[in-house]
């Protein structure tokens, strides 16, 4: 038995609508729920949120103050710097808070982006990166904010 | 070659040096030019050289992802920091465009070997440096010993 | 003296050869050099192209030398394909190594991992237009899921004896898709499409990362509980992964375990595919098959995302759909490299990943539901 008699026979039909069916609900029930998960997250640390707007901040050392203000200051950077700074904060959103350099680097070069050894150099040289003293890095979100965004 | 002595003179490894023992380095040391993307130690290749940055950036790549980042005129590359049993065991990519001095493993190993006084200062400068520049080399080897003991 | 080197003549493998083991020893050849001089699914394609290698020297039977003679060492290492072991071992390698950031960031690229499987079930049909039985087109159509070890996982259970050209096919195929993937994506998006840029993802807290893996897998095991051996894997290796207490297991899945479960998996497969048994009709159905469901699923995704951009107020970059087919992470890297050579700033790479990733479950979850409904 061949052709369209075959897949009568067999229940193709059925069975190929039965499966697709229960791939697709399967999928976005999950993204239905992951997609609130955040929200749900969020009210269940509420409390300790609304907790740390009542602490006085911390002033800032004045020293370290003008030291990032000067880091900031001297970080200018092109229009492409911009964009590959943009592109190095996508890749760090996949990696962990305290990532490996040498891999985010590997990374880097493997999504082809441009001049990544510069950029890479960019970001160390304007404190996004910085080392955490046990041979890692994170990202300085704030920093880059400032100086990118 | 006036510039390598004042970069001898720089690092914080080899300026306790006298001026004979700097006399004695100083031909060793070969001046190269460094670019982005250029891999200047290969992890597991044979380790020929010890580098002494003179301007630029490099990435020291260690094992299980740590990594090194230097850009101090001085800085050393070299010992237990590179290579270990004649192997570089990190691998050193450059971040930015500069210019390194490499000195031959072997040449640099018998010149502060031959002194033992320029070795003893060589070596506790080098400890000061690495506890500074690279702390959890120590750490990770600690981390090592206590998982090997870990029983099920 | 001469009837006993007659005796040895007539048991080595210049006296046993049979021209479909040259054919065969030829084709393993050719997926040595090209995982290890063209660097293709390097991986894969080493051990399965050895184990071709070691399946079709020509043995004298009783032996017990030969993959299906009962008392051999690589039958008992065939233990593991045939029984479904291996699979599970390499899927959490696959969730202790898998970073589902950027699928918990937009959930919606989901859908086009379901869209893609749905290559998946259309080769079914295909594969029973050729005539062959519903056990064998569910594991023919697994092919486009574009997972191997969720192939052989399938197959194992419903049509083992073609594990090997189903495997061979499926690996084959994942290799090339660089090569299968690109003419139709852009056959079916224009330029426009093709330069859509995605917004920037939000930030996942640590916390969805751990909860996600448990809740995929309460939720997916409770609508196809057939999936729990591979989807179960995967995620019980995402959480060893995520929670970073169990940092040390993790390492172990996604090094020595994957690599281990790797090595004997392409070996015995390889091993499995002797002249005699592989080189027959029904192998080049499964191939062209093979070829078809992928070209099928890559089309799928594509254009489910464009349905969805008739939806959608940010719109999706149809290029994703095509990562919906989950060869982790070449499809990804196709999508990055097609999107780019129309705008090289336009990185698709990390939102690539959602698609590509949820592909894996997508196939997984499929899986489970043709071996359930073939079951029953």
């Amino acid at each position: 038995m061949y052709g369209l008699e075959a897949i009568n026979a067999n229940n193709g039909w059925a069975i190929s609508v039965v499966g697709v069916t229960i791939v697709f609900s399967g999928l976005v029930t999950l993204s239905l729920v992951i997609s609130q998960l955040y929200r749900v997250l969020a009210l269940w640390e509420n409390p300790s949120k609304i907790k740390t707007l009542f602490k006085a901040k911390q002033p800032k050392n004045q020293s370290e103050e003008f030291q990032e203000k000067e880091i900031i200051d001297q970080a200018v950077f092109t229009g492409s710097q911009k964009e590959g700074a943009k592109q190095f904060n996508l890749l760090i959103r996949t990696m962990e808070d305290h990532f490996s350099l040498p891999r985010l680097l590997h990374l880097a070069q493997i999504s082809d982006l441009k001049n990544s050894h510069s950029n890479l150099n960019n970001l160390l040289k304007t404190n996004i990166i910085i080392p955490d003293g046990s041979g890692f890095f994170t990202w300085e979100k704030e920093t880059f904010d400032k100086a990118i965004l | 070659m006036s510039n390598i002595k004042e970069i001898l003179n720089k690092s914080s490894i080899f300026s306790s040096l006298g001026e004979d023992d700097i006399q004695r380095l100083e031909p060793f040391f070969e001046k190269r030019e460094i670019h982005p993307g250029d891999i200047i130690a290969k992890a597991d290749d044979a380790a020929q050289f010890f580098f002494l940055l003179n301007n630029g950036t490099v990435l020291l790549a260690m094992e299980e992802g740590r990594s090194v980042v230097l850009n101090t005129p001085g800085d050393f590359i070299g010992l237990e920091l590179l290579s270990a049993k004649g192997v570089y065991k990190t691998t050193l990519t450059v971040l930015e465009k500069g210019s390194v001095f490499a000195v031959p493993r072997q040449a640099f190993l018998a010149v502060i070997q031959e002194n033992s006084e320029a070795a003893a200062t060589i070596m506790a400068s080098w400890q000061e440096y690495l506890d500074k520049t690279a702390p959890f080399v120590k750490i990770v080897k600690k981390i090592e010993g206590i998982s090997l003991s870990y029983n099920f | 003296m001469d009837a006993l080197f007659i005796e040895f003549y007539h048991n080595t493998g210049f006296y046993l050869w049979d021209y479909r083991y040259l054919i065969m020893i030829a084709v393993g050849l050719v997926f040595v050099y090209l995982g290890i001089a063209k660097d293709y699914e390097p991986l894969l394609l080493v051990p399965i192209g050895f184990g071709i290698l070691m399946g079709n020297i020509p043995v004298f039977q009783g032996l017990g030398l030969s993959i299906y003679e009962d008392n051999s060492v690589l039958h008992y290492l065939y233990f593991g394909v045939t029984q479904g072991i291996y699979p599970p071992l390499i899927f959490l390698g696959i969730g202790a190594m898998t970073d589902f950031s950027t699928l918990l960031a937009r959930p919606i690229l989901m859908l086009l991992g379901a869209a893609a499987q749905t290559g998946i079930f259309i080769t079914f049909l295909g594969a029973l237009a050729l005539g062959f039985a519903p056990n064998e087109a569910s594991s023919i159509g697994i092919i486009g899921g574009a997972d191997g070890p969720t192939a052989i996982f399938l197959t194992a259970k419903l049509a083992p004896h073609l594990i090997g050209p189903i495997a061979v096919a499926a690996y084959s195929y994942m290799a090339l898709v660089p090569v299968i993937q690109p003419p139709i994506m852009r056959l079916l998006t224009t330029r426009k499409e093709r330069l859509i840029r995605m917004e920037e993802p939000r930030e996942v807290t640590k916390r969805e990362k751990i909860i996600f893996p448990i809740v995929a897998f309460l939720l997916c095991c409770f609508l196809a509980p057939a999936a729990l051996p591979l989807l179960g894997m995967l995620c019980f290796g995402n959480l060893l992964k995520e929670a970073v207490v169990t940092e040390r297991l993790a390492q172990t899945a996604r090094n020595s375990l994957i690599d281990t479960a790797t090595i004997l998996l392409g070996v015995t497969v390889g091993a499995s595919t002797q002249g005699d048994i592989f080189l027959v009709p029904s192998s080049i159905g499964i191939f062209a098959l093979g070829a078809l469901s992928f070209g099928i699923a890559t089309a799928s995704g594509v254009l489910f995302a464009k349905v969805m951009n008739l939806f959608l107020k940010s719109k999706i970059n149809p290029l994703l759909g095509a990562a919906g087919v989950s060869a982790v992470p070449d499809s990804a890297r196709v999508v990055q490299i097609v999107g780019q050579k129309e705008d090289p700033t336009n990185f698709l790479l990390m939102h690539a990943m959602a698609p590509n990733v949820a592909g894996v479950i997508g196939s997984a979850i499929a899986a489970g539901v043709l071996w359930s409904l073939m079951a029953s």
